[in-house]
């Protein structure tokens, strides 16, 4: 399996640092590029382009360490903070304007009422993404 | 501005990417997946699954920050609930409203939605148009204190009109010659002196709600 | 009850003529039951503004229609909130 770049979008859980290092370790060669990216979601009560300040905070503290973690690997590391009214849609456009091979993320709390259920953002980009899926469960 | 639509029907998608193009914030709400799907494919982000005459709907929407409401559903009596709830309770400043006949015009008018849009006429007043059935047609009411119509006229080719000036016929009062189009091209200069020719499509105002003395002129 | 007072109508509660059909103008109190929100109240609506039937009822399932058709002076019935109420009042007497 060859991944030359791989988008890993992140939100602050703990399994985030394992599925970085797991696309670090997918990734083929030192020129292969890592793309991650913390997403805000804006309600539609507010303008897309409102400022957050403590949420960019929080997503910029979460890129850095998540960035520190990748450079051991020696790949391009991107990182970026972006706002959108709907995560899975804005990881499936990232995707395909990046052009990326893979997109690895994790499952959130898939547990609902006591049954597995596949939560919303992972559905849809499972759907509608046009790259392979790499997903991680703790 | 802040636009948020109520149905991704044909109407509501069309509505949708002419205000996208012209840099609107859009937001469309509809409960049929199939359709806000290929909305989705079509705009983007910009779909909210949902019942729009919830107020959670309507909320998620946006609705609060919303300068126009549009329900262009196919359903007139939830059209008419989701522009009520968005005009009392999210205070959106205009609301409009689709309708498929006459029926529920002079209600909804009543109960303060901004613009109630009758798409049967509409669309009926342009193919009354392109096939000229009518020689006269209304384009236009224009609401003022003294109640006008906007008309267009299309001169016939066996009108005893051709070949004289709008000057030379007598015309009620209170009846003004805007333009004359003319294969396509608009004349609008001295147009009481043009002559008239078939196929001409005459546009004028007129204060004569009985449009039966200039059909009688005009054949 | 006499079967005989009750009459059925098969129409539209939403169209004019329908409702022109049952004699609306003579009519004391007219309640609409369906079970669409939006149908009751165009329905209601219309019996009280175009019609003037001064005592509608309207039965809705949804509490912010409730607050809303309220204030335009349509008397609610919101039955989700007596289905719940009758709910928690035989779960207490158990």
């Amino acid at each position: 399996m060859d991944f030359s770049s791989i988008l890993v979008p992140v939100s602050g859980s703990s399994s985030d640092k394992h599925v970085v290092e797991l696309a670090c370790k997918l990734l083929n060669s030192s020129d292969s590029h890592l793309f991650i990216l913390y997403i805000i979601e804006i309600n539609r009560s507010l303008p897309i382009d409102a400022t957050l300040t403590p949420e960019v905070a929080r997503g910029d503290n979460i890129l850095k360490s998540m960035e520190t973690l990748a450079e051991k690997y020696n790949h391009q590391v991107t990182a970026e903070l972006l706002q959108a009214r709907e995560v899975g849609y804005a990881i499936v456009q990232e995707a395909n304007r990046k052009k990326v091979d893979g997109i690895a993320m994790t499952i959130p709390d898939s547990t609902k009422f006591g049954r597995f259920e596949l939560e919303k953002t992972v559905t849809y980009v499972l759907k509608n993404a046009g790259c392979k899926i790499v997903l991680w469960n703790d | 501005m802040n636009i948020v639509i109520f149905g991704a029907t044909t109407l509501g998608r069309s509505i949708a990417e002419w205000l996208l193009n012209d840099w609107h914030e859009v937001s469309i709400i509809d409960n049929d997946a199939l359709r806000l799907k290929g909305t989705e494919d079509q705009f983007g982000s910009i779909i909210i699954e949902g019942d729009a005459t919830h107020q959670a709907t309507l909320s998620l929407a946006g609705t609060s920050r919303a300068d126009v409401f549009i329900a262009a559903s196919d359903s007139e009596s939830e059209n008419m609930t989701s522009c009520q709830m968005a005009k009392e309770l999210f205070n959106v400043k205009r609301t409009m409203c689709v309708v498929y006949s006459d029926e529920n015009i002079s209600l909804f008018q009543l109960l303060n939605i901004d613009s109630v849009i009758n798409a049967t006429a509409a669309s009926l007043r342009f193919i009354k148009e392109n096939l000229s059935a009518d020689l006269i047609i209304s384009l236009m009411d224009i609401p003022s204190s003294t109640p006008a119509n906007l008309i267009s006229i299309r001169i016939h080719q066996d009108s005893e009109t051709i070949g004289k000036t709008l000057s030379d016929l007598n015309f009620p009062n209170g009846f003004s010659i805007k333009m004359i189009i003319r294969s396509g091209t608009v004349i609008e200069n001295s147009v009481d002196k043009t002559m008239l020719r078939a196929n001409d499509q005459v546009v004028a105002i007129t204060d004569s709600i009985n449009l039966d003395e200039l059909k009688e002129l005009f054949q | 009850m006499h079967s005989d007072l009750i009459v059925g109508f098969l129409g539209d509660a939403t169209l004019s003529d329908d409702l022109k059909e049952i004699e609306i103008l003579d009519t004391d109190l007219f309640i609409a039951t369906t079970n669409s929100d939006s149908i009751n109240a165009l329905a209601v609506q219309k019996a009280k503004l175009l019609f003037g039937v001064d005592n509608v009822i309207c039965l809705i399932s949804d509490v912010s229609k409730q607050k809303l058709y309220e204030r335009l002076g349509v008397k609610i019935v919101n039955y989700s909130e007596i289905i719940i109420e009758s709910l928690i009042h035989s779960s207490l007497e158990n």
